[in-house]
């Protein structure tokens, strides 16, 4: 996969791996950029030209993760994206997902039985993925702004309280894996589940799972390999000015 | 999953080796590729299951291959270059991107024929009645019980169902039973 640059245009970008469209979205960056670079871009929309060079290259190549360049990254930049992300998951692709099932069951052909039966599998793995994103939300985005601002001020009073409630180790144990469901879903349809006169519907269904999933496996990397060590290195600065 | 080929290349042109481990990771991973200059390097020679090579220096290693089953694959300069019957593949490395990856093939295959159009795996009568009790909602420790087999052996078997059908949680399985008229929705809850 060619390497995506500042001075490469925005519909380069696109050209080169069109499911960059919603991370771009996700970036506040709409269609419609006519000649602009990515560089212009992130500049006309105060956007980090490095995070964004990083995410969406990380996103087009598995085998690319400028680590250490995205830990020089405000974490709160990518505090933002993750929650721009899960906004994306919960309002779009999910919801999509839902509608092209229940269109399949709707359609009463031979295979409607196991299409019922995806759709209620579908729900446990989103009541599952929801819990998981609300906990994100709810607890540890903002424990990570508050670790932030704790090591930016450089006080240390109340920290160590902080730091007892919750931490970076407890979000690693709870970061469970929530793909297995996934990857079975899939597995069903394209194995067991029959064909019928409207392909194009199941075949859009296994699309968006396979899109869902990948997306869900870039933003765990960044979660696990890039905001984690970084809060974990502002506790340890935090623990020691306490002392 | 089994264990990923081991493929050596022997070659004292680097850039050949590196193309051709390229070449061989970007269409039939998963491999291990090892590269080379001479095979006077490589004291375990059996541990590789396809080895590619010059054929001057096949003639010099000849005996090296004759008591193991690693598969020599001869890369020649220009096809029917090395056609001798006695090692029948070659990859002519001067011939076009699709000649190269159908002649590689053809000597990966050789190693392991069948595989890729292997049979389809079905389950066993045991490994059936492992998976009707888990998608009624049995415990492994339950199921040993039931079918009088060790918790070992449950869970071997479970892993087998896993492997076989690509399945990996209680509720894919489930669902899987389900299609298959292996229980009926009653029997699920």
């Amino acid at each position: 996969m060619k390497l995506l640059t500042a001075d490469m245009k925005l519909a380069e970008i696109v050209h080169s791996n069109y499911l960059l469209i919603p991370v771009l979205n996700r970036f506040g960056i709409r269609l419609g950029f006519g000649e602009k670079t990515v560089r212009t871009v992130c500049s006309e929309r105060r956007i980090n030209l490095e995070f964004f060079l990083a995410i969406v290259n990380a996103f087009s190549n598995e085998d690319f993760f400028p680590e250490a360049r995205l830990r020089t990254v405000n974490v709160l930049t990518i505090v933002d994206y993750l929650r721009t992300t899960h906004a994306y998951y919960i309002h779009a692709q999910i919801p999509r997902i839902e509608r092209l099932l229940r269109s399949l069951a709707r359609s009463k052909t031979r295979r409607t039985k196991g299409v019922v039966l995806a759709q209620r599998f579908f729900q446990e793995y989103k009541r599952e993925l929801l819990a998981h994103l609300k906990r994100e939300e709810e607890v540890t985005f903002p424990y990570v702004e508050q670790v932030y601002r704790l090591h930016r001020s450089r006080r240390s009073r109340g920290n160590k309280d902080l730091l007892a409630r919750y931490s970076m180790r407890a979000y690693e144990e709870e970061h469970d894996n929530v793909d297995e469901k996934l990857d079975d879903l899939k597995n069903i349809l394209i194995k067991y589940v029959s064909s019928g006169p409207d392909d194009d519907t199941l075949n859009t269904v296994i699309f968006e799972l396979f899109r869902l999933e990948r997306d869900i496996i870039d933003h765990t990397r960044i979660e696990d390999t890039i905001l984690r060590p970084i809060v974990a290195e502002m506790e340890q600065a935090i623990q020691r000015t306490a002392r | 999953m089994s264990a990923s080929s081991r493929i050596l290349l022997v070659t004292p042109n680097r850039l050949v080796g590196i193309g051709l481990k390229k070449l061989l990771l970007e269409y039939f991973s998963p491999l291990d590729v090892s590269i080379v200059a001479d095979l006077g390097d490589v004291p375990e020679l059996r541990s590789f299951d396809v080895a590619f090579l010059s054929s001057d220096s096949y003639v010099l290693y000849r005996d090296r291959f004759a008591a193991i089953s690693t598969t020599p694959v001869i890369l020649t300069e220009g096809a029917g270059v090395s056609e001798s019957r006695e090692v029948p593949l070659t990859v002519n490395v001067t011939g076009t991107e699709s000649e190269i990856v159908e002649q590689v093939q053809r000597g990966l295959s050789a190693h392991r024929p069948g595989r890729g159009h292997s049979k389809a795996e079905h389950l066993s009568a045991r490994e059936v009645g492992v998976l009707r009790l888990v998608a009624r909602g049995y415990l492994n420790k339950q199921i040993a019980d039931k079918l009088s087999i060790s918790l070992h052996t449950v869970i071997s078997h479970r892993k087998n169902i896993t492997r076989k059908l690509g399945i990996k949680t209680v509720s894919g399985l489930t669902i899987y039973a389900l299609l298959n008229g292996l229980v009926s929705s009653k029997d699920v809850g």
